[in-house]
């Protein structure tokens, strides 16, 4: 039973990773642009993985930012990145911003994350499958956007 | 038969006479009935009688070896990090509630401090019972109580400085990974002196008179390792990130640490209700195989929607499915050994802890899991609210109450604790338990609805939040009572430890 078990755990192992394998080594040589890896550094450096997730993984109190680059445009996110609007449901704290300077990496690293083939997750809406997930008027958990663009 | 069998099956058998002996005064020989949870209230409410805090003959009698002292600090250390983790995860919940609340320690700071404290405080705890049971495994002293003691205080000051680091904003930004990679590699570096002090003790012992306890945590100390270390850098690919991520999040809680739970389990069930080692082991081998073949393609549960290739889907689901299989096993090997067990055994706290750990095992993590693991549902509940729920039950639901099992069952052993109040530890457990579902279920009535409404109908997701408000408010009430439970280990040690320092000269004869 010792043996068939030491068996079990080397073959498990080794399909595991096989299959690690097969999964990291092509996406791995896939160059990623600077820009995109300071973005990544800025996203975590901020613990936004706190309260958003990407592919779903994360906490679950604001909007998962896998696509948002494509519900919203890069003016819209630059501002908001930078100016800090209050963020719903809360009526006085405003959203975290990041610097002139790294806002650009950080909409590049939301771009790429929109590049990924996440095999069709998040799932459109079934039942009223036209209406888009962020509403027209406010982003992703805003209350409002502020007037005035950010800089950077 | 070697040395080491029959020296462990004598101490076992004087540990059934001790445990038949056991708890004759506390609920009376008319509670015969097999619906022993039935008496449960009973047990709470009955008067105290006098020598209920007095030592029992077990508790006197034990450790056998005076190693497994080092288990003491362990233990404790693991009540005072839960006692912590329900501070933060109240603030969070209420701040949840109250979103201007206005707390020290900014939310997604709070709720990195409380994932990463949901490990390390079960850790700690799981590598006291294992301390403890080891010298018993291996029919010898541990190799180096030294080491030990060594390994506790460096675990302890990378959880305080890890903990610091988060409250003050370095994070490293990675879920379950946010504490600062110098302060996981301490982490690291104790998890490898534990495994050195486990391996070493065996080191009389030939491989085929190994149990299957101790090549469980074996396995499952250094698979905890090999699969930890990668996780510290950084990985310029989003994708690869998050692939390699879950080798600590999901490997080492459903692989690595179920392994050394399933191996925890069968020295306490023995010397909970004194049923054979041979009846448990056969089963348990079977689960161990199943834990080892399943678990480590499970994680493709995980790899879904992150960008890898599709066959994680076809894996994911095939062995996430599979894993409920050994979770089967180990309660049926749990159910083996009730079914010898007196009812005062049944009675017990460490027994009542460690059922409760059998059950929310196969409803949080097994039951639940299932649900969410097929690619056609995990579409719409993955990144809801279900997840969390999912989470808590099967985290604390598994791993917490099976350290407080270890910690009821130890503690009293040490001098400090010997006066553990039993009492107060089963309102803990009640308290725990009703929190869980409280929560549990609230959790789940909010995700359903929160699928319903932001998934199928595709609403904003703040407003689907603020709709599913008043459900959350409910978890919020558990997450009071679940906190207040959660407290009570620690309070039980602190004031126990502080009564036995005021009586210290007339015990110090003892």
């Amino acid at each position: 039973m010792r043996v068939l078990l030491l068996v079990v755990l080397a073959l498990s192992l080794a399909v595991f990773t096989v299959l690690a394998f097969i999964t990291i080594q092509p996406i791995a040589v896939m160059p990623v642009p600077e820009s995109v890896v300071r973005g990544k550094r800025v996203w975590q450096e901020h613990g936004c993985v706190g309260c958003h997730t990407i592919f779903g993984n994360g906490a679950y109190v604001a909007p998962d930012l896998t696509n948002v680059s494509e519900a919203r445009d890069r003016a819209w996110l630059r501002r908001f990145l930078t100016d800090g609007p209050i963020m719903r449901p809360s009526t006085t704290k405003p959203h975290p911003t990041v610097s002139p300077a790294q806002v650009g990496d950080v909409l590049n690293f939301l771009e790429h994350l929109s590049s990924i083939d996440t095999a069709a997750w998040p799932p459109r809406p079934i039942i009223s499958p036209d209406e888009d997930v962020v509403s027209e008027e406010n982003g992703p958990g805003v209350e409002a956007m502020p007037e005035g663009g950010g800089g950077g | 038969m070697s040395d080491r069998g029959q020296g462990q099956r004598q101490g076992h058998s004087q540990k059934q006479d001790r445990v038949q002996k056991q708890g004759q005064s506390l609920l009376g020989k008319a509670l015969t009935s097999p619906m022993w949870v039935v008496a449960l209230p009973f047990r709470l409410f009955q008067p105290a009688s006098d020598d209920e805090h007095q030592d029992s003959p077990r508790d006197r009698e034990r450790p056998l070896y005076g190693s497994q002292r080092v288990a003491y600090p362990f233990c404790a250390g693991a009540l005072f990090f839960l006692a912590i983790q329900v501070i933060l995860a109240s603030g969070a919940s209420v701040e949840f509630m109250f979103p201007d609340l206005r707390l020290p320690i900014p939310f997604n700071l709070g709720r990195s401090m409380h994932v990463n404290l949901a490990i390390f405080w079960p850790v700690l705890g799981v590598m006291g019972g294992v301390y403890y049971v080891l010298p018993e495994e291996a029919d010898a002293e541990i190799h180096s109580p030294f080491l030990a003691h060594a390994h506790f205080w460096l675990m302890v000051a990378a959880i305080v400085l890890a903990q610091a680091g988060l409250a003050l904003g370095f994070t490293v930004g990675r879920e379950y990974l946010e504490a600062p990679t110098v302060f996981k590699a301490m982490f690291a570096l104790a998890i490898i002196v534990f495994l050195y002090n486990v391996i070493r003790t065996f080191k009389n012992t030939k491989f085929g008179e190994l149990s299957g306890t101790a090549i469980a945590f074996v396995l499952g100390v250094g698979t905890a390792v090999a699969f930890y270390i990668p996780t510290f850098l950084f990985y310029q690919n989003i994708v690869v990130d998050e692939f390699v991520k879950f080798w600590t999040v999901h490997i080492w809680v459903e692989g690595s640490f179920e392994l050394v739970i399933a191996g925890l389990l069968v020295p306490f069930l023995i010397a909970l209700t004194g049923v054979q080692r041979e009846r448990l082991e056969k089963w348990f081998f079977l689960e161990v195989c199943l834990v080892v073949a399943t678990a480590f393609l499970a994680v493709g549960h995980h790899y879904f929607w992150i960008g890898t290739p599709l066959f994680w889907q076809g894996v994911g689901a095939t062995f996430g499915a599979l894993q409920a299989v050994p979770i089967l096993f180990l309660v049926w090997t749990a159910y083996s050994a009730t079914q010898r067990a007196q009812l005062e055994d049944k009675l017990a706290l460490p027994f009542l802890f460690l059922m409760s750990a059998v059950f929310w095992n196969l409803v949080g993590a097994g039951l639940y899991g299932l649900a969410l693991t097929f690619p056609v549902i995990n579409l719409y509940t993955h990144g809801t609210i279900l997840t969390s729920a999912h989470a808590h039950l099967a985290l604390f639901g598994t791993y917490g109450f099976i350290v407080l099992a270890f910690a009821y069952y130890i503690l009293p052993g040490w001098h400090l604790t010997q006066n553990l109040n039993q009492r107060w530890g089963l309102v803990a457990l009640v308290l725990l338990n009703i929190g869980l579902v409280v929560m549990g279920g609230a959790l789940t009535v909010a995700g359903i609805l929160q699928v319903y409404l932001w998934r199928l109908l595709g609403m904003d997701f703040i407003t689907v939040r603020q709709l599913v408000s008043p459900v959350m408010a409910v978890r919020t009430l558990g997450a009071v009572v679940f906190a207040a439970g959660g407290l009570i280990p620690w309070t039980n040690v602190l004031l126990c430890a502080a009564a036995f320092l005021r009586r210290k000269p007339h015990l110090q004869s003892r």
